[in-house]
């Protein structure tokens, strides 16, 4: 053979090669994929881009050192309350694809370093939050659940801010970003008051090696009596050491001197210098223990435990001296009656004068053992929702109690809903407060609506009271119109329904059959949740949203006066639909009854009902006398030392900002003062029962506070976020609020009758799968006459 | 136009084609003719490229099958056993697509399909789905699809099983007709086709070529030599025989014995291949003998197959 | 490219040629239908539509991939295992076409069925649409990533289908395949965390997830072609191996 032969196994062998090469570019394709990528966000947000704003953010920033704590074994799921569980697997890898994002526009200013070593334990150190895990070990003799880590800190120059627990991919580029931002602030406001943070660091160091001395003569046990035993141990090595003790710990002192002349200059350091003259005066007692040769080991050793716990509040107020500077606060409002997300710090009954009635009494002993319970409850969920919606977030709230002054690194004032008058005094505050360039954000609630209510004065005290024909609706006692019209808002005493949108009301129905209560929850469609789709998008609080439900609201107005005003800009941020009704008729509150009952109505809309004005505003008291100060109650005197106010000039004009809301967004007051609606002291040495008859009220009460909230539940998340974002529009962070805004658009549904769902559910499911098929058999009919 | 050396095929542990070779020229109606399973269907496939030979190489106008897959399968039109077409196509459709295939530019399409459907006699079916047509009409469009691109060369694979008497003289005739330009290769295991259509024939056995020729060659080679029957009437004093032996060019003489006849038959094997019927004759009268027959005794090619293939 | 075109055009008409196109699709739509509109207890837990009242297509998308792993190893069981079955395979790749051609056509003409069975739940993003303020994102996202997924289940079940001339084995083998690697993402948690993570970077539902959002990334995109590409690469050779076996 002279040609060239090709034979079959040759071919074959090429054949595979190719095969095989081709699969292994593609494989080599997807590993090179994973570290040069590129993507397109085509969401409406950009929800998955990084916005300008952290882009600006880290340019900003000239030197940042990023470390990221993620424990090598991160479960896929983490607990999340009563047996429900969070997918988090990918999140340390969206985690740190998101740092990566930032590194790469930070233009080599930023550096992440992983802790690939004892994460959890220097995650703790860096005071990270660490979750537990399902697996446990058994350590030192008792079943320990294994700790996770995933968060990271954050440092520039002398600034380090925590990334606690990073769990929540939609929000990682808000709170990385707020971290950014407040970094550079921290830093910038530190400068000015370095002194002051140098004597602050001075005293906390002394502390902190006082603290570290003390740890070296051994470990205090946990219980009681190892405490005891240790604490022999403990003093044995003391005593020893007695010498080196006093000369290190006597420092704490020497620094304390040193600080002193910064007192009363800044709160947070003032904190700082308590809780650290605390510590020097347990470093005094141990002192003079040792000194005395009668001392038992035990008691020195009990002096020690306290030393070391009074060293932790050093430290942590330290801390939060670190974090103040540019720290900017939000103020609640409080005591009329509104959304107060605070601890009442009155208690309701005294407990010394509990104590006296109750010797007289076991009834009322009774009784004020019940209540204080319920207070007790009040106060916990309320310091819950303070800790868990507002410092978890990030912001520095207060509690502003009526005729009180509002301090001055309050940046953004909230009246969330007030139910009762506000005192003059109080208007002055809120007038002066907004002319000195601060927001004013206020949420209206002109009516207390109770769809389903836990009937009071009821037998029982369960939940088969429940009852639809307890519904009412009420006026409020709010006065606010006059003054929020004085600037240009004027409220209207209405309520706005939306025919078309609007979200469903969750009803709990209890059903006694025979022995068993069965609860079950269930949705009505209730036109006076009315969902919002007119949002004025040049505006930053709405930019990004699709839509806002705002349960119960009244309809709003820009005064002709306003309008008029070229100094002041206002912006109809929400407005209902054309089809809207704002009524102030009786309504029929029931669902079936009230949606018959819309049907009836005329539309009479667009209503504004949420407003923003902005610019320069006369003061509501020009020409009228300036209320004056509430007399401190004595009460108030002996429990919460203040300083004396200063009286401030009267600003008669300036420039501020007002966000009006014509609703309270769901969220209701919940303060001990408001479920124990009409309790006088006085009942309780009438001598008279009455007081604990009404204690079932009371309960009551309470119970429908979380009843009307669970009403409210599917939207009370998305109008906590707008609430969010007013708040940080308040305190100025505009910034962050379109970052915030991006993740949780909700998309509703305008509200379709039964019939069109039926009908459009027919359509699709059967109606365009018919149509096709017929298309289909009027094609073959065509081809078989053809041939 | 068709060169084919030593083509092996293995299937596993059997071998299908055995060191096969044989040439095709250009205009030649080449009939495969074996059993079934001698390896007919596997060599076409080879050449079509189907299918890869083990060893060996098949060149159609010089470029290997192979290496030059598209081109030479450009210059081929095909019509595999059975005429497997898609059933729920209309013969229009089909014969575009095909076309298409074959690099037909749209715009010629519909002429060539029309054209080519006149040749085979289906441009009434061209509307019908081809799951509807009767076997012989699905026979011409897989027909037609094989010479859609006007090919040089046409391979079919068993172009007339399957029909009845009536079709299989028609489909033959169109056969014909197709190549009288054309090179064309058929397989069939049915001896009047061959005959009736082919000038050449091959003979594959056990994957061998057994026998390769026009069919007087290979009558000539396989039909048993240059051997005459001859008939005389019986005269005395002669001997038939001696008169045969006698001559110079005879190699050996055998008398027949036929009862039927008063003729005293003969048959007479001569050498060398020259006809010898005319010298014969002369012989028969010189010698005086009253010659009443003379024909060349052949084995005719049914036998000459049935001897090749049950060996 | 031309033949390509042309075997992709054959292959899509001979779907609709026959019933059991029209039918497949008319079923794939009434179940995603009611998938989509109806909570059914333990069957469908999960709110409708009215219920849920999301301006969202997530539970349609999702529920599309769900039934493609049924639904287009139907379609592409017959691609290559009928033409084997039927002997117009003989015709087709002895035409002057390679045989990456022929699967490339093929895989294309069912791609075309699967755009015509999307294309006809195009009447959902208008409902959504005409009832609320969906994210335009996640929805062309959303469309995208369901070409992709149903796309790569074709390419799989081309080549499950070149393997044999039985169109029930390809079909099943098919079905195998597609639902290993469309849910091999919710492999136990037990084998921890990093082979969790590696099953998930080959799943089809992990990359679908990831582009759903909205946001088309090369890795998702890469992830897919690749798949498209090794099962017709692979498909081509299976073919390829029919000439020595």
């Amino acid at each position: 053979m002279t040609t060239k032969t090709k034979s079959g196994r040759s071919a074959r062998t090429n054949a595979i090669l190719t095969t095989a090469s081709v699969l292994g570019i593609l494989v080599l394709l997807n590993v090179i994929g994973l570290w040069v990528f590129g993507r397109l966000d085509l969401t409406d947000n950009r929800r998955y881009t990084l916005s300008e704003v952290s882009r600006e953010a880290v340019r900003a920033l000239d030197s940042v050192d990023v470390q990221v704590f993620v424990s090598p074994d991160l479960p896929p799921t983490m607990a999340v309350g009563y047996g429900q569980e969070r997918d988090i697997r990918g999140v340390d890898r969206e985690f740190l694809d998101k740092l990566e994002e930032y590194a790469s526009y930070s233009g080599g200013a930023m550096r992440i370093t992983r802790v690939t070593e004892d994460v959890e334990e220097k995650a703790r150190q860096a005071r990270l939050e660490l979750f537990t895990g399902r697996e446990a070990a058994v350590e030192g003799g008792r079943l320990e659940f294994r700790k996770y880590a995933i968060g990271a800190t954050f440092q520039y120059r002398n600034q380090m801010e925590v990334f606690p627990l990073a769990v929540e991919p939609a929000y990682f580029e808000f709170e990385i970003t707020k971290i950014l931002l407040r970094l550079k602030e921290k830093y910038a406001k530190s400068l000015g008051m370095k002194d002051l943070l140098d004597a602050g660091k001075a005293v906390a160091e002394a502390v902190e090696a006082c603290d570290k001395k003390v740890e070296g003569y051994g470990k205090p046990g946990a219980s009681g009596l190892s405490a005891i035993v240790g604490g022999g141990d403990r003093a044995g090595a003391l005593r020893r050491d007695r010498a080196e003790f006093k000369k290190t710990c006597d420092q704490v002192a020497a620094a304390l001197a040193k600080a002193d002349s910064f007192k009363g200059k800044n709160e947070y350091l003032d904190q700082l210098i308590s809780s650290a003259g605390q510590y020097a005066g347990l470093v005094d007692e141990v002192g003079r223990r040792l000194d005395d040769p009668q001392s038992r080991d035990a008691d020195i050793g009990a002096v020690l435990e306290r030393l070391t716990a009074t060293g932790d509040l050093v430290s942590r107020d330290h801390d939060t001296l670190k974090n103040s500077p540019g720290r900017r606060a939000v103020g609640f409002l409080c005591g009329h009656d509104e959304f107060c997300p605070f601890p009442d710090p009155q208690p309701l009954i005294r407990p010394e004068i509990a104590g006296l009635l109750g010797q007289r009494n076991p009834l009322v002993q009774q009784f004020v053992g019940q209540a204080r319970q319920i207070e007790d409850q009040i106060n916990q969920v309320n310091e819950q929702i303070r800790r868990g919606l507002f410092v978890r977030r990030g912001f520095t709230v207060k509690r502003i109690g009526p005729g009180e002054d509002i301090p001055d690194d309050v940046a953004v004032l909230v009246v969330h809903g007030p139910q009762k008058a506000l005192t003059d005094r109080d208007l002055y505050n809120l007038d002066q407060f907004l002319l000195s360039g601060r927001s004013l954000i206020v949420f209206l609630k002109n009516w207390d609506v109770a769809v389903y209510n836990i009937r009071k004065g009821g037998e029982g005290l369960d939940f088969s009271d429940l009852q639809f024909d307890d519904l009412h609706r009420q006026a409020t006692a709010a006065n606010l119109d006059d003054f929020l019209a004085h600037y240009g808002v004027k409220a209207n005493r209405d309520l706005v329904l939306e025919p078309r949108s609007f979200e469903p009301i969750t009803i709990l129905q209890v059903q006694k059959q025979g022995q068993f209560t069965l609860q079950s929850q269930r949705d009505f469609p209730y036109p006076l949740l009315p969902t919002f789709t007119d949002l004025d998008t040049s505006h930053v609080l709405v930019r990004r949203l699709a839509s806002v439900t705002l349960p119960y609201v009244s309809t709003l107005q820009v005064t002709d006066a306003a309008r008029a005003n070229p100094g002041i800009e206002a912006t109809e941020l929400i407005r209902s639909s054309d089809s809207a009704v704002a009524t102030a008729d009786t309504l029929e509150l029931s669902p079936p009854r009230l949606l018959q009952q819309l049907g009836l109505m005329q539309p009479n809309g667009p209503h504004p009902v949420a407003v923003v004005l902005k610019g320069a505003f006369k003061s509501y008291f020009e020409g009228k006398e300036v209320p004056k100060r509430p007399e401190p109650s004595d009460k108030d005197d002996e429990r919460f030392p203040k300083p004396k106010p200063v009286d401030r000039p009267f600003r008669a004009e300036g420039s501020g900002r007002i966000l009006v809301v014509g609703s309270d967004l769901g969220l209701e007051n919940l303060s001990p003062r408001r479920v124990f609606e009409g309790f006088e002291m006085s009942q309780l040495t009438s001598g008279t029962a009455d007081f604990f008859l009404k204690l079932k009220d009371y309960v009551a009460n309470f119970q429908n506070w979380q009843l009307r909230l669970t009403q409210v539940s599917p939207i009370l998340q998305a109008n906590l976020d707008f609430l969010f974002n007013c708040l940080d529009w308040g305190v100025q962070d505009e910034a962050l609020v379109d970052i915030r805004s991006k993740g949780l658009v909700r998309r509703p549904l305008e509200t379709v009758s039964a019939g069109a769902q039926t009908a459009l559910s027919l359509a699709l499911i059967v109606g365009v799968p018919a149509l096709f098929v017929l298309g289909g058999v009027a094609r073959f009919v065509s081809r078989r006459k053809r041939s | 136009m068709i060169e084919v050396e030593k083509l092996t095929k293995d299937y596993g542990p059997i071998r299908a084609l055995d060191g096969v070779s044989f040439e095709v020229r250009k205009g030649e109606i080449v009939g495969f003719l074996g059993p079934n399973g001698a390896g007919k269907t596997t060599c076409m496939k080879i050449i079509t490229g189907f299918l890869s030979a083990t060893s060996g190489t098949a060149r159609i106008g010089g470029q290997d099958v192979v290496e030059h897959g598209v081109e030479v399968r450009r210059r081929v039109g095909y019509l595999p056993e059975n005429a497997p077409l898609y059933p729920d196509m209309t013969t229009r459709e089909y014969l575009s697509f095909v076309g298409a295939l074959r690099g037909i530019p749209p715009d010629a399409l519909p002429d060539r399909v029309r054209h080519v459907a006149e040749t085979v006699g289906v441009a009434d079916r061209l509307e019908q789905e081809i799951g509807t047509l009767s076997k012989g009409y699905r026979q011409r469009v897989g027909l037609a699809q094989a010479m859609i691109h006007d090919p040089e060369i046409l391979i079919l694979d068993e172009p007339t099983s399957g029909l009845d008497p009536n079709q299989i003289v028609e489909i033959r005739a169109l056969i014909r007709e197709i190549g009288r330009d054309r090179t064309v290769i058929l397989s069939t295991h049915n001896l009047p086709e061959v005959t009736a259509t082919c000038n050449r024939l091959i003979i594959i056995h056990r994957g061998r070529i057994a026998a390769d020729g026009t069919p007087d060659q290979i009558q000539a080679v396989h039909g048993g030599g240059n051997a005459y029957l001859v008939e005389v009437l019986p005269a005395k004093d002669i001997r038939p025989e001696d008169v045969f032996r006698g001559l110079q060019y005879v190699e050996k003489v055998a008398a027949l014995d036929r009862p039927d006849t008063d003729a005293l038959a003969f048959r007479v094997e001569a050498r060398g291949e020259a006809d010898v019927r005319a010298d014969l004759f002369q012989a028969c009268a010189r010698g005086g003998l009253t010659l009443v027959g003379l024909r060349r005794d052949r084995a005719d090619l049914e036998t000459i197959f049935q001897r090749i293939t049950l060996q | 490219m031309k033949n390509i075109l042309t075997i992709a055009r054959r292959e899509f008409h001979a779907y609709f040629g026959s019933p059991v196109a029209y039918i497949a699709i008319a079923v794939y739509l009434v179940l995603l239908g009611v998938t989509f509109f109806f909570k059914i207890p333990f069957l469908l837990p999960k709110d409708g539509f009215f219920e849920a009242k999301e301006a969202t297509l997530r539970p349609m998308f999702e529920w599309s991939i769900f039934l493609f792993t049924i639904f287009l190893p139907a379609i592409s069981m017959r691609l290559l295992a009928e033409e084997r079955k039927m002997g117009t395979l003989e015709i087709l790749l002895t035409l002057p076409v390679t045989d990456t051609e022929v699967v490339l056509g093929k895989w294309l003409g069912a791609v075309g069925f699967l755009a015509v069975a999307v294309a006809l739940t195009l009447a959902y993003p208008i409902l959504v649409v005409a009832l609320g303020k969906p994210d335009v994102g996640p929805l062309v996202g959303g469309y995208f990533g369901v070409l992709l997924v149903g796309a790569s289940y074709l390419a799989v079940g081309l080549l499950a289908s070149s393997w044999t001339n039985s169109q029930i084995t390809a079909f099943i083998a098919a079905i195998v395949i597609c639902s290993f690697f469309t849910f091999v993402d919710r492999v136990p948690e037990a084998l921890g965390i990093h082979a969790v993570e590696a099953f998930q970077v080959m799943s089809f539902n992990h990359h679908f997830r990831s582009i759903a959002r909205g946001v088309i990334d090369t890795r998702d995109l890469v992830f897919f072609a690749s798949v498209i590409l090794g099962a017709i690469t692979l498909a081509g050779h299976s073919l390829e191996s029919r000439k020595w076996r």
